[in-house]
């Protein structure tokens, strides 16, 4: 008798945050994770596009690049982002609300404001991040 | 008894376009890639800040294939939205721009810049794309 075991990349997923009010307006901050995001190979930021339209977003990045992200235009860097495009025509906007992470602080993320691509409006109802989830890959062998 | 342990082969990553001219402007277009992207499980784009010389900043954007295809690059579609962004400087300030594929995900579809926060439109000499690769 013969048999065949296989050995499968699997990946394993952690929420490393939860937003507990998500309909509610999203203000800029800095969330605490429940773990330090250098322990995982890549990072799910999952949102809605406002408070009251839960189109799905959502954004890979890897957690070593997330520290070279920016939030303020002042600085000369890369930027990660989240956006959504909320509906049709005159009444549809793009939004976009970009993070970092430090490596002083690796289990903290901060979510910037959120802006408009399309006028100067700003406003805090538009690209609600509601996970972060952590992603660390199996090794297979 | 025997046993034949059977990995599943983690590819190297493919680079599946590349953009021949990256120091030069970037208008809104539509790209082929050379196998589609449904083959993969994550797709990575990279660009530089802008299409000049210089300390311009790199960026990178991770994305699921099938979340891509329901991104949109024009305000006339609801829909998800997939951002490239760069943060610049100053007087620039921070631009995107958006990106989607077709259904067969063969063609990715590049938007024009925009510049976030401001109204004004972004130049095609930011937010340059360079490669897109794909992740088995």
């Amino acid at each position: 008798m013969s048999y065949i075991r296989c050995v499968y990349k699997l990946s394993k997923e952690t929420v490393l945050w939860e937003n507990p009010q998500p309909t509610n307006a999203f203000a800029t901050q800095t969330v605490t994770l429940s773990d330090d995001i250098t322990n995982y190979d890549m990072l799910r930021i999952e949102g809605i596009a406002t408070t009251t339209n839960d189109t799905y977003l959502e954004v890979y990045v890897d957690p070593l690049y997330l520290v070279t992200c920016s939030t303020s235009k002042s600085e000369k860097a890369g930027g990660c982002g989240i956006a959504a495009s909320t509906g049709a025509g005159s009444t549809g906007s793009r939004y976009t609300r970009v993070l970092k992470s430090t490596t002083s602080a690796p289990n903290k993320i901060e979510f910037g404001s959120e802006f408009s691509m399309a006028t100067s409006t700003s406003k805090n109802e538009n690209a609600i991040p509601t996970r972060i989830i952590g992603i660390k890959y199996a090794k297979g062998d | 008894m025997a046993w034949i342990k059977c990995t599943k082969v983690i590819g190297e990553d493919v680079v599946l376009w590349t953009n021949a001219s990256p120091s030069k402007r970037f208008d809104a277009q539509t790209v082929t890639v050379s196998d589609s992207i449904f083959n993969y499980s994550l797709i990575k784009i990279v660009g530089r800040g802008n299409a000049g010389t210089g300390s311009t900043p790199e960026w990178q954007t991770y994305v699921e294939p099938q979340y891509l295809s329901k991104c949109v690059t024009a305000t006339d579609t609801k829909g998800c939205a997939c951002l490239l962004s760069c943060s610049l400087n100053l007087s620039s300030g921070r631009m995107g721009r958006l990106v989607r594929a077709s259904e067969d995900g063969i063609s990715i579809a590049f938007g024009s810049t925009t510049s976030l926060g401001t109204s004004s439109s972004g130049s095609s000499d930011y937010i340059i794309p360079e490669q897109i690769i794909g992740i088995p």
